[in-house]
């Protein structure tokens, strides 16, 4: 993710992420289209389960119990540090429209 | 006595202990994290234009440092992907990303994977493939020539492929479908090697990224161009594709072992693409998703059985149950629903391919093991341990009383 991705977004801040891309890539600008928002409706049940899954004591059993559920965990902090430089980045690159790109 | 016993019982279960700690630190996640994060700091270095294998081999054995890598803005370079993890805004995203200018085209989820999965039979999303490598799978699992000219992907005779696409394929799936011309000009930039024995395999690999070109000859035996469909493919499956990925899988694991020699990555299992992936002249961009929410919503999303929902704060459900859940690489190892989503979330960004798949399952094999040893015979292997320990200290006991005593 450090190396691979070029704009790496978090769905809490995607109008972020969309101008990231917009910053990032010269001929991509997806804050011009509208919407297109999508979000599944939330029953009492996928309430009552999303705030369990946000109580520490059991985020840390889950992870206890499996590997790959604390390798996500790891992955999505790796992710707001990857997210963080690059919105750092790419304020240098609006201050500086001259830099030259990645080539290959 | 009974202070022996006690005595003895703590030492057995010390022995697993470390055993397990043994394990876990030897062939966890962690390990694989840490590894790729060797290689990729290469790619860091590398700036884009400099030989990236060098700088692999000088720096393999060195510490990680977590350097994240600079792109730069305003680019133009093409094609970009987003890697659409399901569940984390991608339907939002998919309109989004059809907002392009010029000529550059928008092309949605049409790619297949790459893999093969007897338990996964939705045949027009997946393409059998049982490379190992990244160069064996986009030798000698190249996509079919058809799905690239009937929609609108990238054709496979130009040199570029100004397009933008959006789909649920893993990282490092574009290796399959860039065009030929590009996969040698990367190729031809990217690694310079330094033995001539590697510089002869080294050829080899680009004449066979040549022979991807229609069209040139792909398959010696059959005297044809890469297969025209789906079905030509499968056809020529036995006489084409696997002979292609295992002779490119051996040729390219060879090359690369023998240049960089680094003493941990010996053997397949440890063999870390990631920075071939990483290289690979593509913009890919991606959305991430707090782990925990996601999960959730994946649960709500896939899980279709009302009356497992209910289910879903049950931990032993979520992490050790063997029969719910649609993930279909590891269905057969015993992982619960969460443990099988959140692996698949680590291959959409683990990277396309079986190389990635190995190493996972090779983990997911010893942890089940341990989980099997530990919780089902737990009880009876504790028993053999303490029985082996009485039995040694008795001896070791007696001998030591004997020597006291003299002969």
């Amino acid at each position: 993710m450090r190396q691979s991705i070029a704009v790496v977004g978090l769905l809490e801040d995607m109008d972020t992420f969309f101008n990231m891309v917009s910053d990032r890539i010269a001929y991509l600008d997806p804050n011009e289209i509208e919407g297109g928002s999508r979000h599944s409706v939330k029953s009492a049940l996928k309430v009552q389960c999303s705030s369990k899954f946000q109580e520490p004591d059991f985020q840390n059993e889950l992870m206890k119990r499996s590997e790959a559920i604390a390798a996500i965990a790891r992955l999505y902090i790796v992710a707001k540090e990857v997210n963080e430089f690059q919105i750092e980045e790419l304020s240098e690159c609006k201050a500086d429209k001259t830099k030259a790109s990645v080539s290959w | 006595m009974q202070q022996l016993k006690i005595a003895i019982v703590a030492s057995g279960l010390l022995v697993i202990l470390e055993f397990y700690h043994f394990v876990r630190t030897h062939f966890s996640f962690e390990q694989y994290f840490h590894d790729s994060i060797a290689f990729t700091n290469y790619i860091r270095e590398s700036n884009g234009n400099q030989n990236w294998l060098s700088l692999m081999r000088n720096r393999v054995e060195t510490d990680p440092i977590t350097n994240i890598r600079s792109w730069g803005c305003n680019l133009t370079e093409s094609p970009v992907t987003f890697i659409h993890i399901g569940k984390s805004g991608g339907g939002t995203c998919r309109p989004k990303f059809q907002s392009l200018r010029n000529d550059y085209g928008y092309v949605n989820a049409l790619y297949p994977f790459f893999y093969t999965d007897p338990n996964y039979t939705d045949s027009r999303r997946v393409i059998d493939c049982d490379a190992v490598t990244p160069l064996g799978n986009a030798i000698g699992c190249p996509v079919p020539m058809q799905l690239s000219t009937k929609s609108k992907l990238c054709s496979l005779e130009s040199d570029t492929c100004h397009k933008s696409y959006v789909g649920h394929n893993f990282l490092g799936n574009e290796i399959h479908w860039l065009p030929p011309k590009i996969l040698l000009s990367w190729w031809n930039t990217t690694f310079y090697f330094t033995k001539e024995e590697t510089k002869r395999n080294a050829t080899v690999i680009k004449r066979h990224l040549k022979s991807l070109i229609p069209p040139n000859i792909w398959c010696i035996d059959e005297k044809s161009s890469r297969p025209q469909n789906r079905k030509a493919y499968m056809k020529s499956y036995s006489s084409c594709v696997q002979p292609l990925q295992s002779m490119i899988d051996e040729t390219s694991l060879k090359m690369f072992i023998d240049e960089l020699k680094p003493s941990k990555h010996k053997s397949l299992g440890n063999m870390d693409w990631s920075p071939l992936y990483a290289s690979l002249p593509v913009l890919r961009t991606t959305i991430i998703r707090e782990p925990f929410s996601w999960l959730v919503s994946k649960f709500f999303w896939e899980v279709r059985e009302e009356d497992h929902k209910p289910r879903c704060e049950e931990i032993d459900f979520a992490t050790t149950h063997t029969q719910d859940g649609h993930f279909h690489f590891h269905n057969t190892v015993g992982d619960g629903w969460a443990s099988r989503f959140a692996l698949k979330y680590l291959f959409y960004l683990c990277g396309e391919g079986n190389d990635c798949s190995l190493r996972l399952n090779f983990f997911d094999y010893v942890s089940s093991y341990l989980r099997y040893l530990l919780l089902t015979c737990g009880g009876i292997c504790i028993d053999f341990v303490v029985t082996i320990l009485i039995v040694r200290l008795s001896q070791s006991i007696y001998e030591r009383n004997i020597r006291n005593k003299g002969p």
